[in-house]
This record gives structure tokens, sequence and C-alpha cells, in this order.
């Protein structure tokens, strides 16, 4: 790993990605924007979360191997428990919010 | 007309009528294992999963009695799993509904819910914990699967116990399947007769037990190949959140639990090929059948994924489409695992013009004691019909009929070539234009536009009984840009089926009419087509 993740990124991560899988702009994804009401399907929202989360791989130089997997994925509603699901999956090692940095 | 059939009247290997209890009793007597991802540290014996089942026996049947109905939102856990058994074993129905799909409101949900419980005459419910407060206000008697667990006082006195599967109803309103144990039975002998299951065997599936892929295919077939005379078989189930939340895990899970089976439906080839990484850190080279069905199965999604996993040892022999509807409790077709699939070109009367050259993939030859065939002519289209000891007993909420012979007709159009079966498309969906059969989904895979959200494309018969595509719009865009769009969809079309669609129609986003499980309700567009509803932009080339 050569750098951390600043978590406070995660909400603009998030918003952006479902921006580009919905076509749907920035703007409509508000915390307490329901998940069907702008377009989130299953396989919308599988593809979010992986283009996320190999973002924040990337950026910090891992590969998908060298980390464990995300917790399972809630029920969720809105988009605020979509955003908090993706920050309480970023491995604490690779937060630079005080968690360990691994070098 | 001739009628081109296959009939596979039994290798010798599944055994005739079988109760799935039975099935599941002699299981437990052998060295099977399951492992509950998430939730088991290890793997446990399923005499120990079959043990606890009495328990919850004993639960159910001071809940419900023999031979009434509980109905239950399947769920990939031990408690679920073990409640399913008990009621079983209690001599209930077990009326299998839907998870709720992502994106959905949950009041709408739960109204779904109530209706398949009073299609199927349960008044209790049994869920997952994570669910039952979504189902506050409901005038059901809800329960979690972990209250299950903990036995009651009631012995069970048995009964025949029953399977009722909701089908996504593509057409009309969904429809409740009702199976006996006995034609379950059969059915979960014929697949692992199919699969040739050897000692060591182990399957891994992230499928949600709420479907019949899952629940046949991927929980109760497996565990009916831990019996004995099978040697032992380990069963790896993980959780469908789990492969949403990565669905790398999928193929992770396979090679570290060095499995040899595993279920697909194409989209998750198509996404694992999407998402794949460091393939070469995967041992594949174990696994002898990834059963690939539930939707259209294209040749090359297969292609793409033999050729991205091949570095991890993945054998191109390993991918074995099926066809199967839950009519027939799972499968009617299946190529199994020492053949290598194949695809022919469309025949004539399966194409929507010379510029359509997507071949129909093999869906193998029917599973033991089914007789399939296509009333048609040698080699031409036709409807698909089969007959089975495991067809289903009854409809709930429809009627069933039968050929004068007692075929089911399956409302899906086919070919049969050398005693394989070649599944073209719903033959209730079909579009005929100019005495050519279109089918749609060969056409909707053709639009591709810039303002036309993926896969949301509606191939339907038009108002004057041409073609009509209706799609969803992926963003805002101008009247202007999208009647554009509407001519560079038809020449899309045109050129691609060589039939020129007579309407095409933007509807807003999540506008297109899905069931459940997400399939296009087409029957529900064409109807809003004529009657001019909730259109955005409509160009009639007419």
């Amino acid at each position: 790993m050569t750098s951390t993740f600043d978590a406070a990124r995660v909400p603009d991560l998030v918003r952006a990605e479902l921006a580009a899988v919905t076509g749907e702009p920035l703007d409509v994804f508000a915390d307490d924007a329901l998940l069907g009401a702008v377009g989130l399907d299953s396989l919308l929202l599988i593809e979010a979360l992986v283009s996320v989360r190999d973002q924040i791989l990337d950026e910090v130089g891992l590969s998908a191997d060298d980390v464990g997997d995300p917790p399972t994925l809630p029920w969720m509603e809105t988009i605020g428990e979509l955003i908090e699901f993706v920050r309480s999956s970023v491995p604490a090692e690779m937060l630079g919010d005080g968690g360990p940095r691994i070098a | 007309m001739s009628l081109d059939s296959a009939v596979n009247a039994g290798s010798g290997v599944a055994p005739d009528a079988t109760s799935l209890l039975d099935l599941l009793e002699n299981a437990a007597r052998g060295r099977g294992t399951v492992q509950f991802v998430g939730d088991d540290p290890e793997p446990s014996s399923i005499g120990a999963l079959w043990g606890a089942a009495d328990v919850s026996a004993r639960w159910i049947a001071s809940h419900a009695g023999a031979g009434e109905a509980v109905a239950m939102v399947l769920t990939n856990t031990r408690p679920c799993v073990t409640s399913l058994f008990g009621a079983w074993r209690a001599g209930c129905t077990v009326a299998s509904l839907p998870l709720p799909a992502r994106g959905m409101a949950p009041a709408r949900y739960v109204e779904q819910l109530e209706r398949f419980c009073a299609a199927a005459g349960a008044t209790t419910l049994l869920v997952d914990p994570a669910h039952v407060g979504m189902l506050d206000g409901t005038a059901l008697t809800v329960h979690a699967y972990d209250d299950a667990m903990r036995g009651g006082p009631t012995r069970p006195v048995g009964g025949e116990g029953a399977l009722v599967q909701f089908t996504s109803g593509s057409v009309g309103t969904p429809k409740g399947i009702h199976l006996t144990l006995d034609a379950v039975g059969t059915h979960v002998a014929a697949i692992v007769a199919a699969l040739e299951p050897v000692a060591g065997d182990g399957s891994c599936s992230w499928l949600p037990l709420s479907h019949d892929m899952g629940l046949i295919g991927q929980l109760l077939s497996p565990l009916a190949a831990g019996a004995p005379e099978y040697g032992h078989h380990r069963l790896t189930l993980m959780k469908p959140e789990s492969f949403m939340a990565n669905p790398r895990s999928w193929l992770r899970t396979c090679s570290e639990t060095a499995s040899t089976v595993t279920v697909a439906p194409n989209f998750a080839l198509d996404l694992a090929v999407r998402t794949s990484r460091n393939v070469e850190h995967l041992d594949l080279s174990p696994v002898r059948s990834i059963i690939v069905g539930s939707e259209a199965v294209r040749a090359e999604t297969l292609e793409r994924f033999a050729a991205t996993f091949a570095p991890a040892g993945l054998r191109s022999l390993a991918l074995c489409p099926a066809y199967g509807l839950a009519e027939a409790t799972l499968a009617v077709t299946i190529v199994r695992p020492h053949e290598h699939w194949r695809a022919i070109p469309r025949p004539s009367g399966a194409t929507g013009g010379e510029g359509r050259d997507r071949p129909l993939v093999s869906t193998g030859r029917p599973v033991d004691r089914t007789d399939v065939r296509v009333a048609a002519p040698d080699g031409e289209v036709g409807p698909i019909e089969f007959r089975s000891p495991s067809l289903l007993s009854r409809y709930i909420g429809a009627e069933l009929t039968f050929t004068d012979d007692g075929f089911f007709v399956t409302g899906d159009n086919g070919v049969m070539h050398d005693g394989e079966l070649f599944v073209v498309g719903r033959s209730d969906e079909a579009i005929v234009v100019a005495g050519r059969n279109i089918y749609p989904d060969d056409v909707e895979t053709t639009v591709q536009h810039s303002l036309v959200r993926d896969g949301c494309v509606a191939a339907v018969v038009a108002p004057d009984g041409g073609l009509a595509i209706v799609v969803e719009a992926s963003g805002r865009a101008s009247s202007a840009e999208l009647e554009v769009a509407c001519r560079e969809i038809r020449t899309m079309v045109t050129r691609e089926t060589g039939t020129s669609p007579s309407v095409v129609a933007f509807v807003p986003r999540r506008a297109l009419p899905k069931t459940p499980s997400g399939k296009l309700r087409r029957v529900e567009v064409a109807r809003s087509l004529a009657a001019g509803d909730g259109f955005v932009t409509r160009v009639d080339f007419t």
C-alpha cells in the first residue's frame, strides 16, 4: 500500500459513481433519496459498489486479494444508508483518519 | 405435423419416484457437509442439519397443522434451511416467497407477500430476522427463523408436505406452482444423476434459496448428493448479499473450497468477466460443472467467460447450459458435465432478419425420466413441450392443462437438433411480422444508445401489428434529442434484424413494468402503447 484513503471522500465518490451508472445528475443523490426513486436496482447497485471499491483500492495501491471481503449488503432504502455502508466497508488499515497506516 | 422429440427414460442412476424427505434422511446418514458462509466457522454434517430440523418441526407443528401452508421468504442461512426442513417434516406445505428487490418500496413488498400468502392459504410467515421490521403492520403472523430453532411442545404427526413456488409470471399475474415432495424428490434425484457425482465433489452457490435454481439446484440436489452411495459432497452456501457486495467472492469461494459444481444465470457470468482481476490467483481446475440457466444463455457470454478464466484452470467443458421452468420443479434439459456446449445457427423461422447471426446455444438433453419435444416439423422452431414425474400437481390461481398425451406446453419456443434442445424464446411474447417470428430478447439487445438506459428496452407488438420498441431514457434530454434518438434506434434495429419498427417510444426512467425478479412485463408495455399512455416521446413511423 502506497497511500491511505480519506473516508470523508466516500460520499462524493459514491455519488459520482451512482451518477455514472444511472445517468442521473449528481444532485438527485441526496442522503434521504430512495434507491428506487433514483433508478437503482440490484444490478446497478452491484456495478456501483464494485467500481467504488476498485477506485479506492487503486488509489491506495492495493489489489482485491490484499483485503478482505466487504460486509454482506444489508437491506437499505436511502442513498445515505448506501454511503454509510461503503464508508463502513473500507478496511480500517486503508483509512487516513487515525487507523494504522501500512506503507 | 411431426414432433421432433428427445426422451431420457433413465440412465439407471436416478431412482423411480422418491420422496424428498427420504432422500434427505438418506443423505443425513452420509458424510456430506454443509457450510453457510458468514454464519458457520466450518462445515458441519448434513446429519446435524437434519437433526436440528426435527426440533424446528416441533415448533412448526405447534403453529400449523399437517397439510396447512406456511409461507417462507427463504434465505441462505442455517436457521432458514432448518425451518424449511422442519416444516416439511411436520407435513406442511411451504410457500416460497420472493426476497424484496433492491429499490422496491417496502410497502409494495409487504402487499406482494400478503397477496402470495392469501393465494397459498398461509397465515404464518417466517422470514430472516433482518426482514421482520419491514413487515410491521401486516395482518400476517410473522416469525423469525430463529424462533423455530427453539422447538415446541407438539410432536409432528407428519404428512405429505409440498412446495409452492410462485412463478415470476412475465405475462399476467404471478401464479403458484404446487409441487408434491415426491415430484421434488424425483427431480432432485434426476439432477444428481445428470451431474454424475463422484466422491469428494463440492458445490458452491450464492443464488438465493427463494429462487428455484437456488433451492432445488443448489441446496436440495447437493444435499441429496451427500448420500452414502456418492461418497460425500461438500455444500458451500454463500449469501446473495455477499455476492452483491463483491461479485468476485463467488469464484474466489469456489476456488478456496475446491468446488466442482456451481450455478449461475447468464448475467452473473458477464458480471464475473467484467469484474475479474488477478484471475491467475484462482484455482478453478476442480470445477466440473457450471450450470448456466434461468435466463437466455448467450454463446458470446460463455466464450468470454471461458477465455477469461482459462488462466485459472477453468475447463471450457465445465460450462453446462440448462433449460428449465418452475412447472418442471426446475430442469428440463441440461448439458452434461462431460459434454461441450454447442451452438447452431438460428433456423430461418427463429430470426428477425438476415442481419441477425446470434447462434442458439444448446441446453442439452432431457434430465432422467423427462420427455421433451418441439411441436413443429423436424428442425423447425415450435413450442417446447415436456412431461415428467416432476411436473407440478396444480396451479394456484390458474387452470392447468395438458396436451391429450399428457405433455405440458411450456410457453417457450425452441428447436431440437441431434437430441438436444435449443431454446429460442417465449412463444407468447414472440412478434410475427410479415410471417417472420421475432423474439423480443434478440431485438432488445440490439438497442445500444447513449440516451437509452442499459437493459431497459422492450420489444413488443405495435398497435398496427408490427414491431414496437419502447425504451427508458437514461437521463435528461430534450424532446428534439429524443426524437432523433427514436430515428437512430429504428435504423439500428432495422440494420440488425431486417425488420423496421413501426413505433419507437421513450418512457421515463423506471417506467417499464417489470416483475419482482426484474423481467419485463411486455404485454403491459404493449397495452400502454396501444392506449397511448405514459410516453415522453413517441415516433410512429407508419
